[in-house]
């Protein structure tokens, strides 16, 4: 066997070693991308995962902040009683409802005031009906008196809670106050 | 360069996890960067801060707007309530000063003052620690009080501090003896007001000479420069006159006073047979708030009523009143202040309250509620569309309602027994009972007071019966200016020119 040969025989099997090895190689870079996408993937499943678990906290805290002013900023008479149950504009002209110029915290206390428990859970529930976030939990307490109470899942078991306390009095008529009482509304997720 | 494993065979290197490491490096880099956005978001002492100024923010506003103006409302309602009764069950209307006083006092502490101070020709000795007043240089000139007998000195601080105590020289002029008590009030109606700010007691000494005493005033009130304040002085142990207290140099911010009447005030509910104040009055009220604000918003919160008035002007018209409340107040958050003078105005409705002047004219036998309507029908719109008439005239009375009218006085006069007109918010109702037969007309306030439209005080006016109505015993009677104003001028018939009315 010549030299020529040889080399002809050792090229013929560095070809097909070469060949293998490409073939090892691109089974390699196949795996490594393969392995690349799974570590993006999982990688971008644990980065949003925690990221959305930010999120609840900021919506809770905006949530509790938009009902407490709800409450304590929107009088009776910005109520437009054709958006909410009928019973309001009942209450507004039967004089269950006498002063406009509550606030719906005001008016929830003077309806605890006068003994109205039914009644103030009652006007609490037509005058959220549209205003609560089903993904949230809500309750108002008023002189240490729960007046209602929207649950999912039991305040033990929340991931975040916030609590908005407010001084609220008024009056039943010019001779009689009711309160101050302290009105807490709790939110939690 | 090429890495080869134990067996000799050639390795991929690190082109074999190129794909891997990149991505690693590209997650790592997103948690990292998700992390540091998180950790921005949780930096809580920004929201917790601007949310804490904005609640006692929200609470301020309430203050001005809202708590102060509900509670003087009823602290109103309820004072006159009970002035009415005091008035009832004393069986005589105040005076007109006293009233004025009351109006002050009784809404905004509960307490009636109660006395008359009389000025002595020079002033009491003291000095104060710090010092924020002073009249120094006794003169071993001495003012007498004691048992029933009760001397003050009201001062106004240069400069405002808390006051931590006063010193005065004090001797006995007679046993037994006793202690000396020094109370701190403040100043309405020119004499020492109801609310005591501090008060101590001096211990006493045995014997006949001047001795130097201090009052330690344990709160240290803070006094402010400009403002008056007492120093009222009396000795339970005492006799009439037991103790004297020194006088110094003429004070020109102060003077000093005596009285005999003893207490000098008292809560208006200690003196009705039963109370009707209870804690309605203003600074009790705002007290529960500040006690509440403490308890649940942390904030130290503090108010000071600078002044109390109830009046009727333009603005009340006859069917209500104006509580008018000048109050000082701080709220500190610690992290925020707010120091304010505020005036709240509050228009108070009569109706429903009891009219003074009935019931102490015809000695309790008879009372009146304030009510300005009947069947539907306001006497305002009666009055202004000029639509009475025998029906709506004698429906006044059947409903014992009240009507405008600019020559009758208003519904504060009564209290005071003032018939004169108020043109803005004069009242009247008409005699409904025939205890009384007098020739006089039957508007209230003509009836006792001989004073009607149109006639001087002693001066006869015309009388005139009323068709149906004027049936002995009961002998309505009404002057020509009334019959006029009701519109049932046809439905009279003359009866007399002679109008004796009450002696």
């Amino acid at each position: 066997m010549g030299i020529g040969n040889k080399k002809k025989i050792v090229n013929k099997v560095c070809f097909q070693h070469n060949n293998k090895l490409r073939g090892k190689k691109a089974y390699y870079y196949s795996l490594d991308a393969f392995i690349a996408i799974i570590v993006i993937t999982i990688g971008l499943f644990i980065v949003l995962q925690s990221g959305s678990n930010v999120q609840p906290k900021q919506n809770i805290y905006i949530f509790s902040e938009s009902i407490t002013n709800y409450f304590t900023h929107t009088k009776i008479y910005d109520l437009n009683d054709e958006l909410y149950p009928t019973t309001i504009k009942v209450w507004k002209q039967d004089g269950t409802i006498t002063y406009f110029t509550n606030n719906l915290l005001e008016q929830t206390g003077e309806l605890y005031a006068k003994g109205q428990l039914p009644l103030a859970n009652q006007f609490v529930e037509n005058v959220t009906g549209n205003a609560i976030d089903p993904n949230f939990n809500f309750e108002l307490i008023i002189d240490n008196i729960q007046i209602f109470n929207e649950t999912k899942i039991p305040k033990e078991n929340s991931k975040s809670l916030i609590s908005s306390t407010v001084l609220i009095t008024g009056l039943i008529d010019a001779s009689t106050s009711w309160g101050p009482y302290v009105a807490e509304i709790r939110v939690w997720q | 360069m090429k890495i080869k494993n134990k067996n000799g065979k050639e390795k991929l290197g690190k082109k074999g996890v190129f794909f891997t490491l990149i991505s690693i490096m590209i997650v790592a880099t997103l948690f990292l960067w998700f992390n540091g956005r998180q950790y921005a978001s949780n930096v809580d002492t920004i929201p917790v801060t601007s949310e804490r100024i904005s609640r006692a923010n929200d609470f301020v506003n309430d203050v001005n707007t809202h708590y102060i103006d509900t509670f003087s409302t009823v602290a109103t309602y309820t004072a006159l309530s009970a002035i009415i009764t005091y008035e009832k069950e004393r069986g005589a209307f105040l005076s007109y000063d006293d009233l004025q006083c009351a109006l002050k006092t009784v809404p905004a502490y509960g307490i009636m003052l109660n006395g008359t101070w009389t000025d002595q020709s020079s002033d009491i000795y003291f000095t104060t620690t710090p010092n924020l007043a002073q009249n120094p240089n006794p003169q071993s000139n001495f003012i007498s009080f004691g048992g029933q007998n009760s001397a003050s000195q009201s001062f106004s601080p240069s400069s405002s501090g808390n006051l931590q105590s006063a010193t005065f020289s004090v001797k006995w002029a007679m046993p037994p003896w006793g202690n000396i008590i020094v109370e701190l009030r403040d100043s309405a109606c020119g004499k020492p007001g109801p609310n005591v700010i501090d008060s101590a007691v001096i211990t006493s000494f045995i014997d006949f000479l001047p001795h130097t005493v201090t009052a330690i005033f344990s709160s240290n009130p803070y006094l402010v420069s400009g403002r008056e304040y007492y120093f009222v002085f009396s000795s339970t142990g005492s006799q009439s006159s037991g103790v004297r207290i020194d006088k110094g140099n003429a004070y020109p911010q102060g003077q000093a006073y005596k009285t005999g009447t003893y207490p000098i005030s008292f809560y208006l509910d200690s003196k009705l047979s039963s109370p009707i104040i209870g804690n309605n009055y203003l600074s009790a009220k705002l007290q529960e708030l500040a006690n509440l604000s403490k308890d649940i918003y942390f904030y130290n919160t503090s108010f000071y009523i600078i002044d109390y008035s109830i009046y009727q002007d333009n603005q009340s018209g006859p069917w209500a009143v104006i509580a008018e409340a000048n109050v000082n107040y701080t709220v500190n958050t610690t992290i925020a202040a707010w120091l304010a003078n505020i005036s709240v105005k509050s228009k108070v409705p009569i109706a429903g309250i009891e009219d003074p002047y009935i019931a102490i004219k015809t000695n309790g036998l008879y009372t009146n509620k304030i009510v300005n309507s009947f069947e539907g029908i306001t006497t305002d719109y009666l009055t202004n569309s000029k639509l009475w008439g025998y029906g709506n005239f004698t429906n006044m009375l059947k409903y014992k309602a009240y009507k405008p009218d600019p020559n009758a006085p208003n519904y504060l006069m009564r209290f005071y027994d003032n018939m004169s007109a108020s043109s803005c918010c004069g009242i009247e109702s008409l005699i409904y009972f025939d205890d009384y037969n007098v020739n006089m007309s039957y508007i209230d306030y003509c009836y006792w007071s001989n004073i009607c439209p149109g006639s001087q005080p002693g001066l006869n006016v015309s009388l005139y019966t009323v068709d149906e109505l004027s049936i002995p015993p009961f002998n309505f009677l009404i002057e020509p200016y009334h019959a006029v104003q009701y519109q049932i001028s046809q439905n009279t018939t003359f009866y007399t020119n002679d109008s004796t009315g009450w002696a």
